[in-house]
């Protein structure tokens, strides 16, 4: 009993542990990847918005698990692509901690969801392009309506997902919770049981939030950051040469 | 106090919270932090608007956990009533060792989140920036340049709503929060345009691609894998090599890490002080933990992991362990000096 105590104690900080080297990992390879001058700006002001809309969020609750933030995350991530869509997510959720003192256990968790919810965001893109063929006589935005099924997912998904975090933290001799040595199936079956029970209506919350901010906002939203993507489509090229002897002295004379 | 002595004390408190299901020990620990939180409420250094009320929510997780946990969990001796009819999960026995060990996970819980409520009172969002490994600098630095430009964001947000509603714009409808939303994202993203050239025009070029090796994927990614490969492994053995191998895949990550750190060039424009008191509070925290954690022929191991199941006795109280608990108040008592 004494060894089964001290494992499943044990368990909800190797957790916590292996989810913070994983989002350690993927942030470390992103950045050596694709982050330059521009980019850093750029995400350090899109993260601040989505953050603000987080201090929105915590000053004027909305019902269950509504969140306004995750909107942007899959915006960011479907015209960006899958490191930036990481990225934001993963930002936006430790700047908003940061501001409303919500750091914890919890966040290595919420950052990485997050960043899956950006991540995974770009992989509807074919999909959309196979609807766009077959409602093409359609009159609605098939774009649209594709992310805000995506979205819908990722509502319930994100909660289900997070619960983890807690969930080995309340271990205990019931049909509902972990124990060390349960098989897999027993395991999800349990998990499933357990999300039903706690959380399914929070979230469903949040799914219908995404939905509605898809719907609205998803169109002018899919547009500006379009633009925008182009206009930062440059590069600086700083060429290093020996400086010009006569430029020198023009400027030392004025 | 010093970032890194917090972080000392953070652990202490939570390793001492895994390391016991005592519900003496951890309403003690419950008591201790919430002196702390109200010792150190003067010092906090987040907007107290964002706080949410302390009592209501720890009572609120208590009763919860203890509830769910009696209702869903049937084991146990001890009936104390039973629920009839066959709903799925609820109906069976109420037992005295499932509201027990319940009120022990609602007591485990308020206590990491107040731990964690101290930690963010306690240091400032740029402390906690700066414990960043350099390894990770961009990101530091995207974080940085969201926390400082989020007041004007605020501010900007404010003058829109202000603009607009003159323009005879009210907020009725989800639709009309796109006359607020759309201009404050088009000028964020002209204000990060501004911000980049301004950034580069100083000089700030950066590079990471030579810090793009295969040898730095591998040893990262595959200290990674012998981590997750370790602790898969204890889960299912409950063998404590497997549980060396996964520390050792932590310690390789950590170590590079902290070694591509060093090769980063910076400079330090406010370096943080530590004084004595740092160094005595750690070495003081570090040693409680230890009696926690480690097997010390005077402190009874059994006190400490109680387990009400299958029959519910009355727990013993470890006087030693008690005493030296409070010695995670003294973080509470050192008079806040300017560590910056």
């Amino acid at each position: 009993m004494g060894y089964a105590n001290i494992r499943s104690s044990e368990t909800p900080w190797m957790v916590v542990l292996a989810i913070s080297l994983c989002v350690l990992v993927i942030i470390y390879e992103i950045q050596t990847q694709s982050v330059n001058t521009c980019i850093i700006a750029f995400m350090g002001m899109l993260v601040a918005i989505n953050s603000s809309l987080r201090f929105l969020e915590t000053a004027i609750p909305g019902p269950g698990g509504f969140s306004p933030i995750f909107f942007l995350i899959i915006m960011v991530g479907y015209v960006f692509g899958c490191n930036f869509g990481f990225l934001m997510g993963a930002l936006t959720l430790i700047v908003s901690a940061l501001i409303t003192g919500g750091v914890g256990p919890w966040l290595p968790g919420q950052m990485f969801t997050a960043g899956w919810v950006g991540m995974s965001a770009p992989l509807i893109k074919p999909i959309i392009s196979s609807l766009k063929m077959l409602f093409s006589k359609w009159n609605f935005n098939v774009e649209v309506a594709s992310l805000a099924v995506f979205g819908a997912i990722w509502g319930l998904l994100f909660g289900a997902i997070m619960n983890l975090w807690s969930w080995p933290f309340i271990s205990g001799p019931s049909n509902l919770y972990w124990a060390p040595g349960t098989g897999t199936t027993d395991t999800l079956y349990r998990y499933l049981t357990y999300y039903i029970m706690t959380s399914l209506t929070w979230d469903f919350c949040r799914s219908i939030g995404n939905i509605l901010l898809l719907l609205v906002f998803g169109a002018p939203v899919i547009k500006i950051l379009n633009r925008f993507k182009n206009r930062f489509s440059f590069t600086y090229n700083v060429e290093m040469t020996s400086p010009n002897p006569n430029l020198i002295h023009t400027v030392r004379k004025t | 106090m010093h970032s890194i002595t917090w972080v000392i004390w953070l652990i202490s408190i939570l390793g001492a919270l895994s390391s016991t299901r005592n519900p003496f020990h951890l309403l003690l620990i419950l008591l201790i932090l919430i002196i702390m939180i109200k010792l150190n409420e003067k010092n906090s250094a987040i907007d107290n608007s964002f706080q949410v009320s302390l009592f209501p929510l720890i009572l609120i997780l208590i009763f919860s956990t203890t509830l769910f946990n009696a209702l869903v969990s049937h084991n146990g001796e001890t009936m104390v009533t039973s629920i009839p009819g066959n709903i799925w999960l609820f109906s069976g026995p109420i037992t005295l060792e499932a509201i027990l060990y319940g009120f022990s996970n609602g007591v485990i819980l308020s206590s990491i989140l107040l731990a964690f409520m101290i930690f963010n009172q306690s240091l400032s969002a740029k402390s906690i920036i700066r414990m960043i490994p350099r390894a990770f600098f961009p990101l530091a630095l995207m974080i940085s340049i969201a926390m400082n430009f989020l007041p004007s964001i605020k501010r900007r947000l404010e003058e829109i709503r202000q603009v607009q509603a003159i323009r005879g714009h009210q907020l009725r409808h989800l639709t009309d929060y796109a006359s607020l939303f759309l201009p404050l994202l088009t000028d964020g993203l002209e204000r990060s345009i501004w911000l980049a050239e301004a950034m580069t025009a100083r000089g700030f070029v950066f590079n990471m691609a030579q810090q793009q090796s295969k040898k730095n994927q591998f040893v990262i990614i595959g200290g990674l894998l012998v981590f997750m490969s370790g602790w898969f492994l204890q889960l299912k053995n409950k063998n404590g090599y497997a549980l060396g191998l996964s520390y050792a895949g932590l310690m390789v990550v950590l170590f590079w890490f902290w070694w591509i750190s060093r090769k980063i060039p910076h400079s330090n424009y406010k370096r943080e002080k530590w004084y004595t008191s740092d160094s005595i509070i750690s070495i003081i925290e570090i040693l409680i933990l230890g009696f926690y954690i480690l097997p010390i022929s005077f402190i009874d191991r059994q006190i400490l992991l109680y387990n009400p199941y299958p029959r519910v006795t009355l727990p013993n109280f470890d006087m030693m362990i008690g005493v030296l608990s409070l010695a995670f108040l003294i973080p509470g008592f050192i008079k806040k000096k300017d560590s910056i």
